[in-house]
């Protein structure tokens, strides 16, 4: 109990072969999750790979697709970044969202993707914006799509030597539209109750696509399935009633002391009811 | 147990220490180098009371783990005064009265000294925000906002000047 071994590589390939060489080890990033975790959890040995000496890590740069966003830039940073908050607004509030000031200050885009809780605020846009998640191992590098990264509370599809390097955000579509709900039961320092990230793309007054990943509501975030439906509609009060009722009917929300089930239920509705008026005011 | 060297600057003094590496560094702050000003309230990050500047933004001190401050500038409430003189913030937090126990006061001054670097006249909304990781259980914080908005007023007559 209470060891703990840490190193700080300061080369990406060293810190996949020092994952892969030591028994047990974990990455550390901005460790708000994870310090707090060990606190909590009778200071459990831990065998630490620091990743922010690792430069690729810390930075956005625009590429060919869209917005590259390294995993350990910090949530501030996030959500002061100039190309972050014109292309992508809704990331940019989602990070400001996170905890507090000073949490911000540390905790990274990629710790909070990792830590896997399905209550994570910066998923949310990410995901409807179609992010991937660019992975570093001793093969080389990957792609995923985010959508496809989290397998339940907790649990990732990363495997043992694999280091989230960062994620590939493509351009949102011309005409496009995204909305962020983050509902907790107070404004700072606390994790959402119901999450909401919503990319509309409009063609001539009508809806040509439309997105939905809901946060809190089930093991991992969730993307939002058979929205083709509602494609070529118009976001009139109907319409907003039907699309929030099949958002609702795509979760599976858990009751525990930020909400039961069933406020939970209704909470989405809101939420989702939310993004869409938010469009029409 | 685990120790390594921590080479970095606290108070504008450079420090080489011998830390253990499962110390975070509100530990190694209060128990290495003395700085009892910074208090650890829940050591969960939660209550902001452990508040430090590292490399000039604000950090929960309770965690971060010592090691992780390698190379890092930290400014701790001992460090804002320049000898006798207190800092405009410490000013202000007097004047308004803005201290009862005490205990969250070294995190409050320092969460304000961070708010006041990024918004000089901060609006209400600003410094609820700016001071959202930090919790006072005396004031009922309306004392604590007259002093940010005192401290304000001080420093932008401080560059006039």
């Amino acid at each position: 109990m209470h060891n703990i071994s840490y190193h700080a590589p300061c080369k990406l390939s060293d810190a996949v072969s020092l994952l892969l060489e030591l028994e047990g080890s974990r990455i550390l990033a901005g460790g708000t999750d994870l310090i707090a975790k060990w606190k909590k959890s009778h200071f459990f040995d831990m065998t630490l790979v620091d990743i922010r000496n690792i430069p690729e890590l810390s930075v956005i740069e625009e590429v060919e697709e869209g917005l590259f966003i390294g995993a350990g830039v910090t949530m501030d940073r996030v959500s002061e970044d100039e190309r972050i908050l014109s292309k992508f607004p809704i990331l940019a509030e989602a990070a400001s969202k996170v905890g507090s000031v000073q949490v911000r200050n540390l905790a990274t885009i990629g710790g909070n993707a990792c830590n896997a809780a399905p209550s994570a605020d910066t998923v949310l846009p990410l995901m409807v914006y179609g992010a991937e998640a660019v992975i570093a191992a001793k093969e080389g590098e990957r792609r995923v799509a985010l959508r496809e990264f989290f397998i339940g509370p907790g649990k990732t599809v990363l495997k043992k030597g694999d280091v989230l390097k960062g994620f590939v955000i493509p351009n949102p579509p011309a005409n496009s539209f995204a909305y962020f709900v983050k509902h907790s039961r107070r404004p700072g320092m606390d994790l959402a109750t119901v999450g909401v990230a919503v990319l509309l793309v409009l063609e001539s007054e009508k809806t040509a696509d439309i997105k939905v990943i809901l946060g809190a509501v089930g093991p991992t975030p969730i993307f939002v399935k058979g929205l083709d439906i509602f494609f070529g509609g118009k976001i009139d009060p109907d319409f907003v009633t039907r699309i929030a009722e099949h958002c609702a009917n795509a979760a599976s929300p858990i009751t525990d002391v930020r909400g039961s089930k069933t406020y939970r239920e209704a909470m989405i509705k809101r939420s989702v009811a939310l993004c869409f008026r938010n469009h029409t005011r | 147990m685990q120790h390594k060297e921590l080479c970095f600057k606290v108070n504008g003094r450079e420090q080489h220490l011998l830390v253990r590496t499962n110390w975070t560094l509100a530990q190694v702050l209060r128990e290495q180098l003395g700085l009892l000003g910074t208090k650890i309230g829940c050591g969960e990050g939660e209550c902001g009371a452990c508040t430090v500047l590292m490399n000039g933004k604000s950090v929960t001190s309770c965690l971060v783990m010592a090691v992780q401050a390698e190379g890092a500038e930290i400014i701790t409430i001992e460090g804002l005064a320049e000898g006798e003189t207190l800092h405009p913030v410490q000013e202000a937090f007097v004047e308004a009265g803005a201290i009862q126990c005490g205990y969250c006061t070294p995190g409050m001054v320092i969460s304000t000294v961070a708010l006041l670097e990024k918004h000089p006249t901060p609006n209400d909304e600003q410094i609820r925000e700016g001071l959202t990781g930090n919790l006072c259980r005396c004031t009922g914080y309306q004392k604590i906002f007259e002093a940010v908005n005192i401290a304000s007023k001080k420093m932008a007559g401080g560059e006039k000047e």
